[in-house]
């Protein structure tokens, strides 16, 4: 049977735990454990396997919502879990000291995969970031790597955010999809 | 009042004493829970150590509308903060939980703008106002007839029916604000742009704009063609400081963009701006943030046709199966943040986007994620 799998990526604390609980509701289990390392300056618990959820359709399909641990010791599970997705939303904070650097370094590592799906990125905590870079910033940095995809600010416990993200992923895909 | 609900609050540089018995008291009273910074309602914290003042100012400027709780030896005056005195007393922290509760947006009054609610309450200028909500509460107060009107979809041949088609956007409040924007952002100054009995203002930069207009307001002048002899002017800073003093405490801050975006639909009710032609190719250069203010109908499967392959607004509204005006909406919105690529129809005719294999999966997906986010 196909595994339909959507990934969410991105570096630490950008709320890719929050976005997939946000989306998938009781569906959606986490393996965070407290922080010991520099991440700890960021947040008190981090991802250490996988974030996972499940979007259920009445046709009896099931959607797989994985979410990548932030961390780059465990970018090993990257491209495991990306084999048969359908796309990657890729969440960046703006509050990290060099946004534009995330997004590439994501980018190119999932290259082959947004090659072959689509992407979505979503920017979390712009309002709190001192000097928010704009969309057009960010837009540019895709640009660069080839890409245009939808950018949309997002809070990730807001889930007309994160599922406006998710829908237009789906569009890239197809911008003949019809609800 | 809503006694029921559980306040997410943060403590932030507080000692191990005091965390410990917020701890206990969250766990047994339920009256609060304690989160990190960025999840949280408000915050609380220790005014007493060295870096409190320096922790106040990047709080009130990264998140102006949250409520801050100071925990200190001595009343603060720090403007806007909720004073705790040490040692912490349980009846005083609840009390100052359930001002914390009666402030957050979720409660403020119908229909109240949330962002003159927030102002009320917290007494903050323009300068530390919460955009981010405010944007967001922006998504429902306006049905699709106020963003794209009710006109019917017209033959592209009838001139006639062109002709009715088309505004001006320099006859409104729309052009005012487009050549503000980019006068302010190409000469870093400000800008101030004249009204009947008011007046808007662009800060240094032209990334915001600061008013006493609620949405409402904004939205009738908008629909309104404005006098020629009301024009706007560019100011400095002090220029700017003076003017905003003018307008009293009462400030809302808009992202220029969001402003624009939505003075755009409500211009435009469903027309098309002068300065696309009907039969140009248009193509997304960006996706608009459609997060943030209000989102015209159809507007997601719009933004990715135009962002895959350039299409004529006729045209993208038969690819799609949709009212023509829902087109005409999006892309006049998109042209006003310069959003848009165009070009002559002489190029090839934009072919049909390719069918994903998944279709049907996508489509019920897409079904159940608009239905969800609708909750």
């Amino acid at each position: 049977m196909h595994h339909h799998k959507i990934v969410f990526t991105g570096p630490v604390g950008a709320g890719k735990t929050t976005a997939i609980r946000t989306l998938c509701g009781a569906n959606a289990l986490g393996t965070d454990a407290a922080a010991s390392d520099m991440t700890r300056t960021r947040k008190e618990t981090t991802t250490v396997a996988l974030d996972y959820g499940t979007l259920h359709l009445n046709s009896g399909e099931t959607i797989h919502v994985y979410g990548t641990p932030g961390q780059e010791r465990f970018d090993f599970m990257w491209e495991i879990l990306t084999q048969g997705g359908i796309g990657l939303v890729l969440l960046l904070d703006a509050t990290r000291p060099a946004p534009l650097n995330d997004l590439r370094f994501f980018v190119n590592v999932f290259t082959a995969y947004v090659e072959r799906t689509a992407l979505a990125v979503g920017i979390t905590r712009s309002d709190l970031a001192q000097s928010p870079l704009s969309l057009d910033d960010y837009a540019g940095a895709l640009r660069s790597l080839d890409l245009v995809a939808p950018i949309f600010e997002v809070d990730a416990r807001e889930r007309r955010d994160i599922s406006l993200l998710v829908q237009a992923l789906l569009l890239q895909l197809d911008p003949g999809l019809a609800a | 009042m809503n006694p029921g609900l559980c306040i997410k609050l943060a403590a932030v540089e507080v000692d191990a004493r005091t965390l410990a018995a917020l701890t206990l008291l969250s766990q047994r009273s339920g009256r609060f829970s304690l989160t990190d910074i960025n999840q949280a309602d408000a915050v609380l914290l220790d005014g007493d150590r060295p870096e409190s003042i320096g922790l106040y100012e990047r709080q009130r400027c990264s998140h102006p509308g949250q409520p801050i709780l100071l925990l200190s030896s001595h009343e603060s005056c720090l403007r806007g903060v909720v004073s705790l005195l040490k040692p912490l007393q349980i009846e005083a922290l609840f009390a100052a939980l359930n001002a914390v509760r009666d402030h957050l947006p979720r409660h403020a009054a119908p229909g109240k703008d949330t962002a003159a609610g927030k102002e009320a309450v917290h007494g903050e200028t323009a300068e530390r106002h919460e955009r981010a909500g405010a944007a967001r509460a922006l998504a429902d107060q306006f049905a699709p007839e106020d963003l794209c009107g009710s006109s019917a979809d017209i033959d592209p041949h009838d001139a006639g029916a062109l002709a009715a088609l088309r505004f001006d956007p320099e006859h409104f409040l729309l052009g005012r604000l487009i050549h503000a924007r980019h006068h302010t952002a190409q000469q870093h100054c400000g800008a101030r742009i004249e009204l009947p009995s008011n007046l808007l203002l662009l800060d240094i930069g032209g990334t915001r704009c600061l008013t006493t207009l609620s949405a409402r307001q904004l939205r009738g002048l908008a629909l309104m063609p404005l006098d020629d002899g009301l024009g706007w002017q560019a100011i400095d800073a002090l220029q700017l400081k003076a003017a905003a003093d003018t307008l009293g405490t009462t400030l809302h801050a808009w992202s220029i963009e969001l402003l624009i975006w939505q003075i755009a639909l409500w211009t435009a009710r469903g027309r098309l701006p002068l300065g696309i032609a009907p039969d140009a190719l248009v193509g997304l250069r960006r996706w608009p943030n459609l997060t943030h203010g209000s989102l015209p109908p159809e507007a997601l499967r719009i933004a990715a046709l135009l962002s895959h392959q350039p299409h004529t607004p006729f045209a993208a509204a038969r690819r799609l199966g949709i009212p023509q005006r829902y087109v005409f909406a999006f892309v006049g919105a998109c042209a006003a943040l310069d959003l848009l690529t165009l070009t002559h129809t002489d190029a090839a005719p934009a072919a049909a986007p390719e069918q994903h294999p998944a279709r049907g999966l996508l489509s019920k997906l897409l079904g159940m994620l608009r239905r969800n986010s609708k909750h």
